[in-house]
């Protein structure tokens, strides 16, 4: 009995140790977590506007040096509208010709330019949308409610990079180009001074290049801001000023804006004026003239609005109050002058942008546009008739004529035909070439400055033939260094002198060659070749050069240590690359060639394995379909959608085809270095 | 004591040393007026347009037109005449000095010619074309494309090989700011180097301006001799001496069997 008590005892009592071990081995206990509310909100946000985010791929023109030059860059942008409206700035698609975006889900959609205003550097482009899509979409929040502190996302791709998010707060909700950078403190694209009538957001989220476009977003997701530009700090276009123009951009193809011809400045110090803002300037022939305004004047209301000015923070203000004035209507100003208050009625004109569309002329080889009122004002000219040029060719036959033409000239007539504008330049210029094989010389009247010129421009194309011939010489197929006295007396032979052997190159008749690598040549036609340097080698080039085509030479030769006597004939030194048959396709901007004898040689020393024949690329313009593909020069391309390519002429009845039949996709197969890739292009066959 | 007799020898020692110093300058002052009148027309300018091409890594960069005026001389009454083609091709020059190889791929820099205006003494512009190049010589011919016009020549068959310190004449087209004059520029043989094959050096260094003898035989032209470098180039180079380039004077009998295979494909033609 007592021993059954004694087991049963120590029984519960190990059953109970063991309970309480093996309930401590297996939990853990933790402490309690606490939420962190600005992490909920930034996922929020993120999650709210990441699917609406788009990267975008653009080929825009430039014009430089008399050529319109294509260029790929990368920006960032926000779908606002379901049906695929999205905006991004001007400087990234205001030019755009081709623009493919990349949504977050990174599906890959083409999107046209619908408009875009560099005055705000806002552009408008549209998603294509075949199958009436919804895409996502973010919206824009009320910009009034945003303090300095609030946190921002700036959100965008930066660095051509898929979807990212910075963190950071607003640092000014009036940042103006600061005044310590003068003169160098405008922000000017295509003429239009960006600070006039934008105040940016500051803030201190990090934007790189790539982001410009993209949303700046508060923590509720909405868009506050249209990131543009980096001063140290970023700036953001304000989000009520992007979405009006892009609201016009979308229903009208263009943000409409007054102009009056008024130029103010905040109230001086010294004045004892205290409300208004002072007029500086009045531009000749403006609204503003005609209405009376002169320099000096302080306008006190404008529309009915008090207006007080006292710092450049407060300039943008205004000056969007101005534009917004009602167009091609009468306004009033209540102005002071001398002491005495006057109304002054002014009725405004329609804005223009500064810089009118610039472009090519190949015939005459330069770029111009037309000339836009401000324009003309800044030239101090009363007419915007005539085309100003923007930049012209070297060698074309603008800088080609004596006197020549020059940037910024102003051309206002053709023979005994007035050039208003770039359409009576275009119907002129067809007229001249018209069933003309070769440039005519042309009278052109133009200005410059001041002056009225007069000279002779020979108008066309004229595509410089060459032929690349290179001069025939005889060659020995060898490739071969100089026999050094160290190496002599490194293998034994001291007064050793002579080339020896590095390759033989299998050309032609290969078996009539009987050497190979190693042996040592020492003397040609039993003359001893005297040599030990190494930049003696052109000496013996230069001697084999000495002999006509076809001569049979003696060589001798230290062969494994034996000497004989070999003759060769010379041949023809090869082909060069230059003499080669070239193709140019100008619907994918690329040259190609035939292969080199070397070209083969240099893949591994031997022939060219038959499978592996091709053309080699030469040149891949920038911005054109190819270089958009990564078609790299020097490559070897094998095969165009699967047709073998192993020359120039089958290559070109291949492109011709698929130009025909205008195909959706391009697929090449290439050789780069030792590595196969496959290079996939997607034309639009309506813009080359 | 004054001593008349010395003194009117050593007098006219003097004098008959000015003399024949006056004497020689003539016959130089002459010779060169010579050759002024019988050559001058020979030496045009030709007036090229050059596209620069970059490629890095495969990808190449937007191009560069440049204008390069350079100096030519007519060797056929056809019109064609010879350049440096260094002068018409400086990528060249650049891509050897800096030891680069022609299937280097990381960085290619190439010239291409888009338009050649041969200016003749009179001002007269006719437009032209490359013909053949020769960069072992250095040497490229241009033809002009129209043939309405006649073309005064060196006649590089009446050549002659020099000796060292020989007296010889360059001929020489300024360019713009010298309003397209030929200079005329005495000078001498100053080395015969024969590897890797015969040149001549003188002082004169105006690429693709001919060389004559004292009677107006054809030596040669002023070309580049480049040499490739082994390795990448050396950044003071013009102080340590380790140039790479030199100009020379390339034999006319060297230009007139490359001429040939230009000048007998016009006869097949």
């Amino acid at each position: 009995m007592k021993n059954y008590k004694k087991f049963y005892r120590n029984f519960f009592f190990i059953t109970f140790l063991t309970l309480i071990i093996s309930s401590c081995a297996g939990k853990r206990i933790h402490p309690p977590i606490l939420k962190d509310s600005l992490t909920e909100s930034i996922d929020k946000a993120i999650a709210r506007v990441k699917p609406a985010l788009i990267r975008i791929r653009v080929v825009s023109t430039e014009y430089f040096d008399g050529r319109e030059i294509r260029q790929e860059s990368s920006g960032s942008g926000v779908i606002i509208r379901k049906d695929g409206y999205a905006v991004t700035n001007h400087h990234v698609a205001g030019k755009a010709i081709r623009i493919i975006c990349t949504l977050s889900n990174k599906e890959e959609i083409e999107a046209k330019l619908i408009g875009t205003d560099p005055l705000t550097d806002i552009a408008v482009i549209k998603l294509d949308n075949d199958g009436n899509k919804n895409f996502p979409i973010a919206e824009f929040g009320d910009p009034s409610s945003i303090k300095v502190g609030d946190y921002v996302l700036a959100m965008g791709s930066p660095l051509a990079l898929s979807q990212s998010v910075t963190l950071g707060i607003i640092s000014n909700t009036e940042m103006v180009m600061p005044q310590l950078f003068w003169p160098f403190n405008k922000f000017t694209l295509d003429g239009e001074d960006i600070g006039t009538i934008i105040r940016w957001i500051g803030h201190d989220a990090a934007i790189y290049g790539g982001n410009s476009g993209g949303p700046l977003v508060n923590l509720k997701g909405e868009i506050i801001g249209i990131n543009e530009i980096g001063l140290g700090l970023s700036g953001a276009i304000p989000g009520n000023i992007a979405k009006e123009s892009a609201e016009n951009l979308i229903t009208k193809g263009a943000v409409e804006r007054s102009w009056i011809g008024l130029e103010i400045q905040p109230l001086l110090k010294s004045s004892l004026i205290k409300k208004g803002v002072l007029v500086s300037g009045v531009i000749k022939g403006s609204p503003a003239e005609k209405a009376g305004f002169k320099a000096g004047d302080t306008i006190l209301e404008i529309a009915g609005k008090e207006i007080t000015i006292t710092n450049t923070e407060e300039l943008p203000l205004l000056n969007q109050l101005v534009v917004k004035l009602p167009l091609n209507e009468k306004s009033e100003f209540l102005i002071l002058r001398d002491g005495e208050k006057k109304i002054l009625t002014l009725e405004t004109i329609r804005r223009e942008n500064f810089q009118p569309q610039v472009f090519e002329f190949k015939e005459w080889g330069m770029t111009a546009c037309n000339i836009s009122l401000l324009m003309a004002k800044e030239l101090k000219r009363k007419s915007e008739d005539g085309v100003l040029i923007k930049n012209i060719r070297p060698g074309g036959p603008c800088g080609e004529a004596k006197p020549s033409i020059r940037s910024k000239d102003i051309i206002t007539a053709v023979g005994d035909k007035p050039v208003k504008n770039i359409d009576d330049l275009s119907k002129i210029t067809q007229d001249i070439i018209k069933e003309q094989t070769k440039p005519v010389p042309i009278l052109v009247s133009f200005e410059r400055g001041e002056n009225q010129y007069i000279t002779v421009v020979n108008v066309g194309i004229k595509e410089l033939d060459d032929p690349g011939l290179e001069a025939k010489k005889a060659w020995l197929p060898i490739n071969f260094q100089v026999v050094t006295k160290d190496i002599a007396k490194a293998i034994g032979i001291e007064k050793l002198s002579g080339v020896r052997i590095t390759q033989v190159y299998t050309y032609n008749s290969p078996e009539k060659l009987n050497l190979k690598r190693g042996d040592i040549i020492t003397a040609v036609d039993g003359q001893p070749i005297k040599i030990d340097q190494p930049e003696d080698i052109e000496t013996f080039r230069a001697l084999i050069r000495q002999y006509k085509i076809g001569s049979k030479i003696k060589l001798t030769i230290l062969s494994d240590k034996e000497q004989k006597e070999i003759e060769v004939e010379l041949p023809a030194s090869p082909k060069s690359e230059r003499e080669m048959k070239k193709y140019r396709d100008e619907n994918f901007n690329l040259i190609a060639r035939d292969i080199t004898f070397f070209d083969q040689m240099e893949k591994d020393g031997e022939s060219v394995p038959s499978e592996e024949k091709g053309v080699i690329i030469t040149s891949v313009e920038p911005g054109g379909w190819a270089a958009l593909g990564h078609l790299a020069v020097d490559d070897m391309l094998i095969s165009v959608n699967n047709k073998a390519v192993s020359n120039i002429d089958i290559l070109e009845k291949t492109m011709k085809e698929i130009a025909e039949q205008k195909s959706k996709y391009v697929v090449l197969q290439i050789l780069r270095g030792i590595h196969h890739h496959f290079i996939e292009l997607e034309p639009d066959w309506e813009k080359k | 004591m004054f001593n008349l007799k010395k003194s009117i020898f050593l007098l006219a020692l003097l004098f008959s040393l000015f003399l024949s110093s006056k004497n020689h300058a003539d016959d130089i002052s002459s010779a060169g007026t010579a050759l002024k009148t019988k050559f001058e027309s020979c030496v045009v300018t030709v007036n090229l347009v050059i596209k620069q091409k970059i490629t890095v890594q495969g990808r190449e960069m937007n191009k560069n037109e440049t204008k390069s005026e350079v100096s030519g001389t007519v060797i056929d009454p056809s019109g064609l005449l010879v350049v440096s083609l260094t002068s018409t091709d400086p990528a060249s020059l650049i891509n050897k000095l800096q030891g680069r190889q022609s299937n280097d791929n990381q960085f290619k820099y190439e010239n291409e010619i888009t338009d050649i205006k041969i200016k003749l003494g009179d001002g007269q512009e006719i437009a032209g074309k490359i013909a053949l190049r020769d960069e072992d010589l250095d040497l490229a011919f241009i033809q002009p494309i129209e043939k309405s016009v006649s073309f005064s020549y060196v006649d590089i068959k009446q050549s002659i090989q020099p000796q060292l310190l020989d007296q010889c004449f360059s001929l020489t087209r300024l360019g713009k700011i010298g309003n397209w004059n030929v200079a005329v520029i005495p000078d001498r043989i100053e080395a015969i180097i024969e590897k890797p094959r015969m040149v001549y050096l003188s002082n004169s260094n105006r690429l693709g301006s001919p060389i004559f003898s004292v009677d107006g035989k054809f030596i040669g032209l002023i070309v580049l001799r480049a040499l490739q470098s082994e390795t990448q180039s050396n950044p003071l180079m013009w102080l340590t001496g380790d140039i790479g380039f030199m100009p020379v004077i390339i034999p006319a009998s060297d230009i007139s069997e490359t001429a040939k295979q230009v000048l007998e494909k016009k006869e097949e033609k």
